[in-house]
C-alpha cells in the first residue's frame, strides 16, 4: 500500500471559517483521508500542543496554517509548525495578508484592549482587569500568551511554501491545491495556489469608460446588474485583487472588497487600487469623498502592506 | 500540588485552555477555564463604513457568519432608520434558518 501524507491544519488569530472551507470540499474530505493522515487539527481531533512538540522534525509532509499571528502562542505555533512540516502552506488571508484581523495594527495593544475590556457597552469592569501573561492563584501561577501592538502575516514570522489566500480560500482551489500536491505537482516554492490573474479577469460586468466623477457609495447607486462598479461610481477592488474566486461577489451584485489579497505581480494591494482608481477619476476632487481609505483598499491586506501599522507615539 | 494543564481544548470553534489544580487527596481543588486569543474587532470595527461592518462582523465566526451577518445588517437598518421589506425579513429568516439552525447545527454534530 502506497505510504500516506501527513496532514496537519492549525489556526492562529483566525474565524474557523477557513476550517468550514475545507468540509466544504464535502465528499471529496474522503479522498484525502484515503491518502493522507490528519496528524493535528484542533477543531476535528484531541491532539495536544505537547503532541505536536513531541513530533519529529519534518515529520509533518504539509501543514495547511490559518490565521494571523496576533500573540506570542501564535507565533510560538508557527515557528512549531513550520519545523514539523515539510511543507507550509498560509491558507486563508490572515495568515496570508492579515485580514481583518490586520486592522488591529491601526492602534496597539493598549488600547485595543481599552476598547475591547473598559469602553464596550456590554462590559463591567471596575477593577479594570485585562489579560495578564502571568497570574498568581492560591494554587499556583495562570499563563496566557503575550498579546502583540502589532498583527503579523505567517510569512512575516516564518519561511512559507505556498499561499493559498482568500476570505476563505475558494473550495475549487482548495482542491486543486489538494490535487496538486497528491499527483507531486506543486509549483515552485513562493507560488500562490489561487489563480494567476485579477478578479476582474473573472468578472463579467461590462467595463465602459471608467470615468468616476463622484464617489458612490452601495447604497446610492441603483444597480443595473451588468455595468463594471467602477463605471457606476463604486469603489470595486476588483482590478487589485487575486482571482480564483469566480468573482463570486460580482455574481452576487456585491463589489469586491479585496479577501484574495494582492493581485498577481502587485506588492501592495491598497497602493495598487489607489493607483487603478487615481487613473480613472476625473478630478482629485473624487477622491476626496472616498470615505476610510484605509479600510477600503487594506481591509484584508495591512498587514502585509508597505504601510503594515500606524505609527503609536 | 497537582497541575493538570488541558491545552488546547479542541473540537470546538475558537481557542480555550484549561489549567486544573489537583490537591493532595487528588481531588480537584480548583479549575481555570482560559482563552488564549483576542482580535479586537471591538476597535478595528472602529472607523469602517457602516455599510462594511456586516462584511467585517462575519470573520468573528466562520462556523456562524450569518449571525454576526444578521446584527450589523440590523444594526443598519437602525443606523438608516428604515425598515426592511418582507421579502428582505423572510430572505433573513431563511438564512438564519438554513445556515444557523441546520448547517451549523449539523457540522457540531459530525
Amino acid at each position: 500500500m502506497e505510504k500516506k501524507l501527513k496532514f496537519a491544519f492549525y489556526w492562529a488569530a483566525s474565524c474557523g471559517g477557513c476550517e468550514i472551507a475545507v468540509l466544504d470540499i464535502n465528499e471529496k474530505i474522503l479522498d484525502v483521508v484515503a491518502k493522507a493522515d490528519l496528524v493535528f487539527w484542533p477543531v476535528a481531533l484531541d491532539i495536544k500542543y505537547k503532541d505536536v512538540e513531541n513530533m519529529p522534525d519534518k515529520s509533518i509532509d504539509v501543514c495547511f496554517f490559518n490565521g494571523a499571528i496576533r500573540n506570542s502562542e501564535q507565533e510560538h505555533m508557527a515557528k512549531l509548525l513550520r519545523q514539523k512540516s515539510k511543507v507550509l502552506v498560509a491558507f486563508g488571508s490572515c495568515a496570508c495578508d492579515g485580514c481583518v484581523v490586520g486592522l488591529g495594527n491601526l492602534w496597539n495593544k493598549e488600547k485595543i484592549f481599552e476598547r475591547a475590556y473598559f469602553e464596550t457597552p456590554s462590559t463591567k469592569n471596575p477593577q479594570r482587569v485585562t489579560p495578564q501573561t502571568r497570574y498568581r492563584v492560591k494554587q499556583g501561577e495562570l499563563e496566557l500568551p503575550e498579546f502583540y501592538d502589532t498583527v503579523k502575516t505567517l510569512a512575516q514570522t516564518v519561511d512559507v511554501d505556498y499561499f493559498i489566500s482568500g476570505c476563505p480560500p475558494p473550495v475549487p482551489r482548495i482542491l486543486d491545491a489538494i490535487e496538486a500536491i497528491f499527483s507531486g505537482k506543486l509549483p515552485p516554492k513562493g507560488s500562490s495556489l489561487l489563480l494567476n490573474k485579477s478578479v476582474c479577469d473573472e468578472c463579467q460586468r461590462e467595463k465602459k469608460d471608467r470615468k468616476v466623477t463622484q464617489v458612490k457609495r452601495i447604497y446610492e447607486i441603483n444597480d443595473d446588474f451588468k455595468t463594471c462598479f467602477l463605471d457606476q461610481g463604486v469603489i470595486c477592488m476588483g482590478p487589485a485583487t487575486r482571482g480564483g474566486c469566480g468573482a463570486q461577489c460580482l455574481k452576487a451584485n456585491i463589489p469586491c472588497t479585496g479577501c484574495g489579497g494582492p493581485a498577481p505581480r502587485v506588492a501592495d494591494q491598497g497602493a495598487a487600487m489607489i493607483s487603478a482608481f487615481a487613473s480613472i477619476a476625473t478630478d482629485p476632487k473624487v477622491i476626496e469623498q472616498i470615505v476610510d481609505p484605509v479600510g477600503t483598499f487594506y481591509k484584508y491586506s495591512l498587514a502585509n502592506s508597505i504601510l503594515r501599522r500606524r505609527i503609536m507615539k | 500540588m497537582k497541575e493538570i494543564v488541558i491545552n488546547p481544548i479542541t473540537r470546538l470553534e475558537g481557542h480555550g485552555k484549561i489549567t486544573i489544580f489537583l490537591n493532595d487527596q487528588g481531588d480537584v481543588d480548583e479549575a481555570y477555564f482560559q482563552v488564549p486569543e483576542l482580535r479586537g474587532f471591538e476597535r478595528f470595527c472602529e472607523g469602517r463604513r457602516a455599510e462594511d461592518l456586516p462584511i467585517i462582523t462575519t470573520r468573528i465566526c466562520g462556523v456562524c457568519p450569518v449571525a454576526h451577518h444578521m446584527a450589523g445588517a440590523k444594526a443598519l437598518d437602525s443606523a438608516f432608520n428604515v425598515e426592511p421589506p418582507e421579502t428582505a425579513k423572510k430572505l433573513r429568516e431563511l438564512c438564519i434558518v438554513a445556515i444557523t439552525y441546520t448547517t451549523i447545527h449539523c457540522t457540531s454534530i459530525t
